[in-house]
């Protein structure tokens, strides 16, 4: 890139090649922030851990309606904090778990018997306490 | 401009592009590391499995105790034209199911004789397709048989016999 006022002399090429090199410099820390930014935005991102509590809930549900009799289990996760999340078990063409976090959502279908009504929503704080007693999940905070 | 200007601005634009490409590289690379796959089809098709095995559709209950006895296949239910319908309700995926499917054989090593049901046929035949071609990926389709060594209860009659389930599960 040549600037031309920096070209009156011979000798001011010199500061032509420093401002080039700052320029470069310039854009290496731009780039260092942009992938500090990224990290730091993967690190706060959440969809990882919607999707495997989707999922293993949505596996909890399926083993606890394949058991036979009546089953309490206390569901908790020493690596997730519960406490952000929104679960909620509804009809959306098949019976999702859907977990919830800041209006961003991630659901899995699961099977339930037909014409049993579905688990209660809730937000859980440490640890969820599923109830199965005649074929009926109840959900309720574990505190 | 001189030859020896013209030379150095060019070689400039090839850097910066060259420090693109790495800062792209980088970004690629990070981005690969990063897991937000979690594969549960063996889980979930073992459940499913395990399931349909265990349902009050297939073994055989006690009408006097209520007691289901596991292993134990009630050949007249199991041949009922009712069986599917039951299934389905039992291991309720919605009224179009999309989600699963299964094939029922049992076989009666006694009599060498063979009974197929199916849990959701029709995404039984469409995804057997998927899984026959050896599709991967989202949209295809991934098996699972598991066989069970159980008793046949044909009337008061029990019999040797295996139960064996081929699930087909959607990939997502």
């Amino acid at each position: 890139m040549r600037i031309k006022f920096l070209y009156k002399k011979r000798g001011d090429i010199v500061i032509q090649k420093l401002l080039i090199h700052l320029g470069m410099i310039g854009i290496a820390v731009f780039a260092w922030y942009l992938l500090n930014t990224y990290v730091k935005s993967i690190e706060e991102n959440t969809e990882y851990q919607r999707i495997l509590l989707s999922r293993d809930l949505a596996l909890l549900a399926n083993t606890l309606y394949a058991a036979p009799g009546n089953v309490e289990y206390i569901y908790s996760n020493d690596k997730i904090d519960l406490g952000n999340f929104y679960f909620e078990f509804l009809e959306d063409n098949t019976p999702v778990v859907k977990v919830k976090e800041k209006g961003i959502e991630k659901k899995y279908p699961y099977a339930k018997p037909a014409e049993v009504p579905f688990p209660d929503n809730l937000r859980a704080t440490n640890s969820i306490k599923f109830s199965k007693i005649d074929n009926i999940i109840s959900t309720s905070k574990n505190e | 401009m001189n030859k020896k200007a013209v030379f150095e601005s060019i070689e400039n634009i090839v850097n910066l592009m060259f420090l693109i490409i790495v800062f792209m590289t980088v970004v690629l690379m990070a981005r690969g590391f990063i897991v937000q796959k979690v594969d549960i089809f063996e889980a979930e098709s073992k459940l499913l499995t395990h399931r349909i095995f265990l349902s009050d559709s297939i073994s055989f209950v006690d009408s006097d105790t209520g007691r289901l006895h596991m292993g134990v296949v009630d050949l007249q239910e199991f041949n009922s034209d009712a069986f599917e319908d039951k299934i389905m309700n039992s291991i309720y995926f919605g009224d179009t199911n999309k989600e699963a499917s299964a094939r029922i054989v049992l076989k009666d090593l006694e009599n060498d004789k063979e009974f197929e049901k199916f849990y959701n046929r029709e995404l039984y035949k469409e995804k057997k397709v998927l899984v026959e071609a050896k599709l991967t990926g989202k949209g295809s389709a991934s098996k699972l048989d598991t066989d069970f060594y159980v008793l046949i209860r044909d009337g008061n009659k029990l019999k040797r016999g295996v139960l064996t389930i081929e699930a087909i599960l959607p990939n997502r």
